[in-house]
């Protein structure tokens, strides 16, 4: 087994915090050894705890908070009998969705053939204007 | 994972078949929790209760889903929640960046206004290192400190494998000491 050096333990405690108990069984001992031997690892090893306990007093969930509310009950409740509503009508308002559409698709199209027939019919017309135009351009 | 192992599990089998009550059971048992885990994450009650709130729809709706032999179910329900709460927190950054939103103040669910002010303004400054990390540094580290989670756990939560669980926490600590490391010195002692 080689030996624990202070790079591994400082590995160790970003890896799983300065907390020996949560340390893997197999690292365990070695680096209790080190950190009760060595002053740099007892150094580092202080350090990691006194961060972790800040990190831990801003993290860690207070036991009032942990209790939910009767007021967070119902606002849960009426959320997800408001979103079942949704999910019951979803199809319905896809069906509606879709024949909006298909109006809307109807009447574009609708409105595209009438323009290109009137179009057709103005074309003689256009060709008149240009020959008007010519006329004059040549007098 | 059996039921009689995990009492949300027939918590969750009654809620497959549409019973309420059990619903409303699951939502007294972990809301007030989960509320808190997200409001840690994201710094801001609304958005937490928000997240709360869309995680017991899904709960309600995949409950049929839920596969007792797998993950506890308060795993599942950090697993809902969390990845909620990071993609809420990308949207968020990618917003900021293009100057859609503006940097909110994070609320602070922990420290009272007893608390000494030399101690609030250096929990306000780890606070501020916290929220600065990635969105799943953060949250494996939340996890580790706030409900003590194994490694796997974390792995099992995040979607991610061990391996990768551990490296998002040793960015985290690492980024966090490093910081701390340029404000102050010798932070040994000091809460």
């Amino acid at each position: 087994m080689t030996r624990m050096t202070s790079a591994d333990l400082a590995l160790l405690l970003d890896t799983h915090g300065a907390e020996p108990r949560r340390w893997p069984q197999n690292h365990r001992l070695q680096a209790e050894l080190l950190v009760e031997a060595d002053p740099e690892a007892r150094a580092l090893w202080q350090q990691a705890r006194a961060r972790d306990q800040r990190v831990a007093t801003l993290l860690t969930v207070r036991d009032d908070e942990r209790r939910t509310s009767s007021a967070l009950i119902g606002r849960v409740i009426a959320h997800v009998a408001a979103r079942r509503q949704e999910w019951v009508f979803r199809p319905g308002r896809r069906l509606a969705a879709a024949a909006c559409a298909l109006v809307i698709v109807g009447f574009v199209a609708g409105g595209l053939v009438a323009s290109y027939e009137a179009s057709l019919n103005q074309e003689p017309a256009l060709l008149a204007l240009e020959i008007t135009y010519d006329d004059g351009g040549v007098l | 994972m059996d039921l009689s192992s995990d009492p949300d599990a027939a918590l969750m089998v009654a809620i497959a078949a549409g019973d309420q009550r059990a619903f409303a059971d699951l939502v007294r048992r972990h809301g007030g929790r989960l509320r808190a885990v997200c409001l840690r994450f994201l710094g801001n009650a609304a958005d937490a209760e928000e997240i709360v709130q869309e995680t017991f729809w899904t709960i309600w709706r995949t409950a049929a889903r839920y596969e007792p032999r797998g993950a506890r179910v308060s795993t599942f329900l950090h697993r809902i929640a969390l990845n909620r709460c990071i993609d809420r927190d990308r949207r968020r950054r990618i917003r900021r960046l293009v100057g859609l939103e503006e940097a909110a103040e994070i609320e602070d669910p922990t420290v009272d206004q007893e608390t000494d002010l030399a101690v609030r303004t250096r929990l306000a400054a780890v606070r501020a290192d916290i929220a600065e990390l990635p969105a799943r540094q953060r949250a494996a580290l939340l996890l580790a400190v706030e409900s003590e989670k194994p490694t796997a756990e974390i792995a099992t939560v995040l979607g991610v494998s061990v391996g990768a669980a551990e490296q998002l926490l040793v960015r985290a600590r690492r980024t966090l000491r490093e910081k701390l490391a340029r404000r102050e010195p010798d932070p040994e002692g000091t809460p």
